[in-house]
C-alpha cells in the first residue's frame, strides 16, 4: 500500500500543492555532538502538562529523587503525572510565567547535584504483556504526545476499533528543529522497543514509521531496527507540514478524514513519545529529560542538547553561548508554529523540543496583491486571503463558510505570502471571532 | 538585548511582491526590446525611437501620477508608497499594448488616467477592480482615437484586418489571408505590425514559461485562456468550413498571448482560488471571442478582461468554502460554469458570417457632386471610394488592344492582383481581364475576367459580375468601390480598366464637367483628399482681395508643417490667392503667395501641377494629396476649403 503512495503529488488540477518545501536549516543542529547540559541549580517543574493539571505529591522540604512520583493528575482523561527529574530538595510551590504566558504553578526543587535515582517503574516486557497490561504502563508512566501537542498517549489506545495502519512520525518536518533526528540517532533500540510496544496496543497489523527522505543516515538506522518486524519505514517528501497528521496519513494512504485519524484506520505517535516508552519499559525511568535543540541565527551556538525538564529556558540559552544581536524572537518551538516569548524565565516541559532563538528583522510588508499562495500552499485546504478579507469586515456568514475552525495555524500562509503580510495571526483572529460569537 | 514578541510564524519565504513585480517587469523590458529591434529593422530607427520614447513617456507620467497623488493624499512616506505602488508595470503593459501610432500625449493621458482612475483612487495596489492598463487602453480606444498620429501609419494589424471581414473568411480560405502577415510561422516569430508588444508569440510564451517557473504567476490562468481561445475557434472554425490555421490564427492574431500572460494573470483583479481563476480564464477566452466574432472592436481581449474583472468578487464568493471538503462541489461548478462560458460562445460562433455590412455609399463620406456610383450588386459588399486616377504603379498594369468596331475598343489587360504581396510560396498569377471601353465618351462599356490569379474565396468576391459591373458607364474621372474582403483584387481590376482608358485615350476630366486639369508631369499624387475635409487644425482663414462679377478673390493664410512642433522654432504660415467662381461654388484658381514649410519637400505641393488640381473643385469634390507633401497639401486644400466657404457666405 505505502509503495504504490510514495511520492505520489496530490494531483487535482483544482487545487494546489497544500504544501511547501522549505529550507530546513537542519544543517545547523544536525550533526553536531549533542551536549548534555549542565544541571541548574533550582528547577521548576510546571504542574500543568499541556492541558494535563496536576496537583502535588511533594510539600515544602520533601527530599525528592529523580524519578520520584511528585504530581498526580487531576483529571482521568488528560492524565499525565509528573515525575522529579532531578534530586534534591522542594523548596515549594511558585507562581512563575509558563511558555503560555500566564502565570501557572511550579513545584521548585533545588538541586543537590547527587543524582540519586529511584526506579519509578519495574522493567517491563511488552510482548508478554496483554494490551490492557501495556495500556497501563503507558498511562501510569505518564507518555505524552512529545511532538508538541503533549497529548496523553494512552487516550489514543484505549478503544481502538478498524485500525489497520500504526504510524510513527519521525518527520519533524518544522524548521532548524532536529531535536528528535538526534534522539532517534542515539537511542534506535529504546526507539524500536516503544514502536512495538505501541504497535501491539493499536492492534493494527502494521506499522509505518515515517521519516524524511532526505535523512539517509537515519533511515539506514531504520531499516537495521525495524527490518524483520511488522514496521516499515517510509520516505516521505521534505516539505512542511509533512509532519501534520493529515497531511502524513494522506501522503501515505491518500486518504482524508473529517476529525481523528481513525477514521482513516490510523493511530500515530511521534518517534520521541515511542523512545520514551522504550526509555521507560528497559530502564523503569520516566520522562525526565529532553532531547532539546537550540537553533538558529540569534544563538551563538546552535546545538542539540539534552535538558532536565524544568530548566528555565534562559539558563539552556546562557549554556549555549548566549544570545547574538540586540533584538531577538524566542520561539519555543520551530519558527513556524512556535509561539514568541519576550520572556525566558519560563522552563523546559516535557513537549518542548526546540527553543529557536531569531534576530527580529521587520519585514518590508505592501498590500496584499491576492495572489493566492496562501489558498495553493494551505494543507487545510482554506483561502486564508479570502477569511483576513471577511475577518476585517466582521462578514460572519462568509467566516462560517470559509470554516476557518479547520486551521490548525501551520504558518505556511505567512510562510509564503510575498506581500509579507501576518495572514496567519489575521485567520487567527477570525477564530477568535467566531468562538465568540458562537 | 530585547525579546520581541511576534506573532508566529517568524519564517518568511524570500519571494516578495516587489520580487514579482521585478520579474514581471524585465518580461515587459524583454518584450519592448524586442518590439524596438524590429521596429527599427522593419520601418527604421525612427520608429524604434520611438518605441522606447513611449515607453518613457509613460514610465514617467506612472511615476509622477503616483508621487502627485502621494504627496497630496499627504503620505507619511511617499518613496515607500511609490515602491508599494508598481505603477510602472501598469504603463508598461499600457505601451505594449498600445499602437506605434499613438501620440505621446494620448499615451501620457492614458497612463494617468490608468494610474489615477485605475487603481489610486480605489486605494492603491492591492485595491483596484480593474486591471489598470485594460482600463487605461479602453480610454486610448474609447476616446483618444484621434491620438493617433498619422504619419505613424503601418498598416492594418491583424485584428483590424480580421475584424472588417467579421473575423470569418468565406470559403475557410485561410492560408492567403493570412499570408499578408507572412504566413503563421512569421505571426509566431512575430514579425508584422500590429500594438507594440503583443506580436512575438514566441518571445511572449517563453517570458509565460519563465514567470510560471519562478511561482510569479500560476500556470492555470494562462494555460486556460489560450487553451479555450483555441479550442472554441477551432470548433467555431470547423462550423464554417474553416480549418485549424483559424484557430491558431485566432490565438496568434491581437492580444490573446500577451494578455493572457501579462494580464488575466493580474492578481489584484483576478479570483484568488485555482477553480476560480480557471472559470475567470475560460470566461474571458469565451467573451474574447464572442466580442471579436460580434462587436465593433478590433480586438475583444482587453474588454473580455474588463468584463470579467467585474465578475472576480461574485467568482471569489463561489469558491468560498474548503477546497478539500467542497472539493466535488468546486468541480461541479466549473463545470457547470465553463459549459455555460462555452456555449455562449459557440452559438455566437454558429451565427457567424462573413461581415456583409458597409453599404457601397459609405455615410462618412460627401456626396458626389458628380455621377454617382454604380449600385452595388447583389452579394458584393462594397466598402471604400477608389478614384480611377488612383495611382496603380504598383499592380503594373498593361493593355493590348483586341479589336475595333466603330468608337468601340477591346483591350486585352492583365495586372498584379495579390501578387503584389510577397509570398512566401511563390508568386501569385497575374489576373487578366478582357476591358471594353467606348472611345467617344471615354467610358468602360464592360469589364470581363479571362484569367483569376489571385486566392479563391478571398479574392474572387472583386471579379463577380456584381463587382465588375461597377465598372460600366466609369471614365477615369470617377469613382468605383473598393470589393470588401477583397481589397487587392479590386485594385488589380481597376488598375486595368484604368490602364485601357488610358490606352483609349481617355483623359481625366475631359468628360466630365467637374474634372481636374491633368497633373503636372512631375508630381505624384497619392491618397484622395476629399475637400469636406475637417481643417480645423490648419487655422485657415481668408480675407476678401477683389471682386469682379461672380468672380471672387481670397488672400487665405494656413498653417502647414508649422503644426508640427519644431525643434527651430515654428514654422511660417503658407499664404495663397484663392479665386473662386461665386455661381457654381467651384474655385477657378489657386496660386501662392508665401511658402512657409521646407523647401525642397513640401513645396512639390505648390507647383503649378499640384495647384492646378484645385482648379474647378467645389466643396463636395476630392483632390489627392501629393506624395510626399501631405501636411502642405493639406494646408493649400484648407485655404481653398476656406475661400470656397467665405465665397458661399457672401
Amino acid at each position: 500500500m505505502f509503495q504504490e503512495r510514495k511520492g505520489k503529488e496530490h494531483m487535482s488540477i483544482l487545487t494546489g500543492p497544500m504544501r511547501f518545501h522549505l529550507d530546513g536549516h537542519k544543517e545547523l543542529t544536525a550533526h553536531k555532538d549533542v551536549l548534555v547540559l549542565e544541571e541548574p541549580d533550582d528547577l521548576y517543574i510546571p504542574l500543568v502538562n499541556g492541558r494535563a493539571a496536576c496537583s502535588p505529591l511533594v510539600k515544602e522540604g520533601d527530599e525528592v529523587k529523580v524519578g520520584q512520583r511528585i504530581g498526580e493528575p487531576t483529571d482521568g482523561f488528560w492524565y499525565v503525572p509528573i515525575f522529579s527529574p532531578v534530586s534534591g530538595t522542594v523548596v515549594g510551590i511558585e507562581k512563575r510565567m509558563t511558555a503560555a504566558l500566564k502565570p501557572g504553578d511550579h513545584i521548585h526543587i533545588k538541586n543537590d547535584h547527587k543524582h540519586s535515582a529511584t526506579r519509578a517503574f519495574r522493567e517491563f516486557d511488552y510482548e508478554t504483556a496483554t494490551r490492557e497490561e501495556i495500556l497501563d504502563f503507558v498511562k501510569s508512566a505518564g507518555m505524552a504526545g512529545l511532538g508538541g501537542a503533549g497529548f496523553p498517549t494512552f487516550n489514543k489506545y484505549t478503544k481502538p476499533e478498524g485500525i489497520d495502519l500504526f504510524i510513527i512520525n519521525a518527520v519533524e518536518c518544522e524548521p532548524y528543529l532536529t531535536a528528535d533526528y538526534a534522539n532517534s540517532m542515539a537511542n534506535p533500540e529504546l526507539m524500536r522497543d516503544g514502536a512495538l510496544a505501541l504497535l501491539k496496543l493499536s492492534t493494527a497489523p502494521k506499522g509505518l514509521i515515517a521519516v524524511k527522505e532526505d535523512k539517509k543516515d537515519l533511515i539506514e538506522v531504520l531499516h537495521k531496527q525495524f527490518d524483520g518486524t511488522p514496521i516499515e519505514v517510509a520516505e516521505v517528501a521534505d516539505i512542511y507540514p509533512a509532519g501534520w497528521e493529515r497531511t502524513l496519513i494522506y501522503m501515505l494512504t491518500g486518504k482524508r478524514y473529517d476529525r481523528l485519524p481513525a477514521e482513516a484506520g490510523c493511530i500515530l505517535n511521534n518517534v520521541s513519545t515511542c523512545i520514551a516508552l522504550g526509555n521507560a519499559m528497559k530502564n523503569g525511568m520516566p520522562i525526565t529529560a529532553k532531547y532539546l535543540t537550540v537553533s538558529g541565527d540569534g544563538v551563538k551556538e546552535p546545538q542539540n542538547v539534552i535538558v532536565p525538564v524544568g530548566t528555565p529556558a534562559s539558563e539552556v540559552i546562557r549554556q549555549c553561548g548566549g544570545y547574538v544581536g540586540e533584538d531577538c524572537l524566542l520561539i519555543a518551538g520551530g519558527p513556524m508554529m512556535g509561539r514568541t516569548i519576550p520572556n525566558d524565565q519560563f522552563v523546559i516541559g516535557i513537549a518542548n523540543n526546540g527553543l529557536t532563538v531569531l534576530q527580529h528583522r521587520e519585514p518590508f510588508s505592501v498590500k496584499c496583491l491576492r495572489c493566492g499562495k496562501c489558498t495553493e500552499t494551505c494543507p487545510s485546504g482554506l483561502v486564508p486571503v479570502r477569511i483576513n478579507a471577511c475577518e476585517k469586515i466582521k462578514d460572519i456568514d462568509s467566516l462560517k463558510k470559509l470554516s476557518v475552525m479547520d486551521c490548525i495555524e501551520c504558518g505556511l500562509c505567512t510562510y509564503i505570502c510575498p506581500s509579507k503580510l501576518d495572514v496567519t495571526e489575521g485567520v487567527r483572529r477570525a477564530k477568535r471571532y467566531m468562538a465568540l460569537v458562537k | 538585548m530585547k525579546l520581541t514578541f511576534n506573532p508566529s510564524p517568524n519564517y518568511r519565504n524570500e519571494k516578495s511582491t516587489t520580487g514579482i513585480m521585478k520579474d514581471l517587469g524585465l518580461c515587459l523590458c524583454a518584450v519592448l526590446l524586442y518590439a524596438v529591434i524590429y521596429y527599427c529593422a522593419a520601418f527604421g530607427a525612427q520608429y524604434g525611437l520611438r518605441v522606447i520614447l513611449l515607453a518613457c513617456d509613460a514610465v514617467v507620467a506612472a511615476l509622477a501620477t503616483d508621487a502627485v497623488f502621494y504627496k497630496f493624499a499627504k503620505s507619511k512616506d511617499i518613496m515607500k508608497d511609490m515602491k508599494s505602488s508598481y505603477s510602472i508595470i501598469t504603463a508598461l503593459i499600457l505601451v505594449l499594448i498600445s499602437r506605434i501610432d499613438t501620440s505621446y500625449f494620448a499615451m501620457a493621458v492614458c497612463t494617468v488616467l490608468a494610474v489615477y482612475f485605475g487603481k489610486l483612487v480605489f486605494g492603491g495596489f492591492g485595491q483596484n477592480i480593474f486591471n489598470p492598463a485594460a482600463f487605461g487602453a479602453a480610454l486610448i480606444m474609447g476616446n483618444f482615437a484621434a491620438g493617433y498620429n498619422v504619419d505613424f501609419a503601418t498598416g492594418a494589424t491583424p485584428t483590424q484586418a480580421a475584424s472588417s471581414i467579421g473575423w470569418m473568411i468565406p470559403g475557410g480560405n485561410f492560408a492567403s489571408f493570412i499570408s499578408q502577415y507572412g504566413g503563421l510561422g512569421k505571426m509566431f516569430l512575430g514579425q508584422y505590425p500590429s500594438t507594440i508588444g503583443s506580436t512575438c508569440a514566441l518571445l511572449i510564451l517563453c517570458c509565460g514559461a519563465f514567470l510560471i517557473w519562478q511561482r510569479d504567476i500560476d500556470w492555470q490562468t494562462p494555460v486556460f485562456y489560450i487553451c479555450t481561445v483555441f479550442v472554441e475557434a477551432l470548433c467555431i472554425g470547423l462550423m464554417h468550413g474553416a480549418g485549424i490555421e483559424y484557430a491558431l490564427f485566432n490565438v496568434l492574431a491581437g492580444g490573446i498571448l500577451f494578455g493572457g500572460v501579462f494580464m488575466a494573470t493580474d492578481p489584484v483583479t483576478t479570483p484568488v482560488t485555482i477553480p476560480g481563476r480557471i472559470l475567470w480564464a475560460i470566461g474571458a477566452a469565451s467573451l474574447t471571442l464572442i466580442i471579436r466574432l460580434k462587436a465593433n472592436f478590433a480586438d475583444g481581449v482587453l474588454f473580455a478582461i474588463l468584463l470579467m474583472n467585474m465578475l472576480t468578487p461574485a467568482i471569489d464568493k463561489l469558491f468560498d468554502g474548503n477546497q478539500i471538503k467542497d472539493a466535488a462541489k468546486f468541480r461541479k461548478t466549473v463545470l457547470i460554469g465553463s459549459a455555460c462560458f462555452a456555449a455562449l460562445a459557440l452559438l455566437v460562433g454558429t451565427s457567424v458570417k462573413p461581415k456583409e455590412t458597409a453599404p457601397a455609399s459609405s455615410g462618412s463620406a460627401p456626396a458626389a457632386s458628380g455621377e454617382a456610383a454604380a449600385p452595388a450588386g447583389g452579394d458584393v459588399n462594397f466598402g471604400e471610394a477608389l478614384p480611377m486616377t488612383y495611382n496603380f504603379n504598383a499592380n503594373k498594369a498593361s493593355c493590348v488592344l483586341d479589336g475595333e468596331e466603330n468608337d468601340t475598343v477591346r483591350y486585352a489587360c492583365k495586372a498584379k492582383g495579390f501578387g503584389l504581396v510577397t509570398n512566401a510560396d511563390g508568386e501569385y498569377e497575374m489576373n487578366e481581364a478582357m476591358v471594353v471601353v467606348d472611345k467617344a465618351t471615354g467610358k468602360v462599356t464592360s469589364v470581363n475576367m479571362i484569367t483569376f490569379g489571385d486566392t479563391e474565396g478571398v479574392g474572387d468576391a472583386a471579379t463577380s459580375d456584381a463587382a465588375l459591373a461597377q465598372f460600366e458607364g466609369k471614365g477615369l474621372d470617377d469613382e468605383v468601390n473598393l470589393v470588401t474582403g477583397a481589397t487587392f483584387t479590386t485594385r488589380s481590376v481597376a488598375s486595368m480598366v484604368q490602364a485601357a482608358l488610358k490606352e483609349a485615350g481617355a483623359e481625366p476630366g475631359t468628360s466630365g464637367e467637374t474634372a481636374a486639369k491633368p497633373a503636372a508631369a512631375d508630381v505624384n499624387f497619392g491618397d484622395a483628399l476629399p475637400m469636406s475635409y475637417n481643417f480645423n487644425a490648419n487655422k485657415a482663414s481668408c480675407v476678401l482681395d477683389g471682386e469682379e462679377n461672380n468672380t471672387v478673390r481670397y488672400a487665405c493664410e494656413a498653417k502647414g508643417f508649422g503644426l508640427v512642433t519644431n525643434a527651430d522654432g515654428e514654422y511660417e504660415m503658407n499664404q495663397a490667392m484663392v479665386v473662386v467662381d461665386k455661381a457654381t461654388g467651384k474655385v477657378t484658381s489657386v496660386s501662392m503667395i508665401t511658402f512657409g514649410d521646407t523647401a525642397g519637400v513640401g513645396d512639390m505641393a505648390t507647383s503649378d501641377g499640384a495647384l492646378a488640381q484645385f482648379e474647378g473643385k467645389g466643396l463636395d469634390d476630392e483632390v489627392n494629396f501629393v506624395t510626399g507633401a501631405t501636411f502642405t497639401t493639406r494646408s493649400v486644400a484648407s485655404m481653398a476649403q476656406a475661400a470656397l466657404k467665405a465665397a458661399q457666405e457672401d
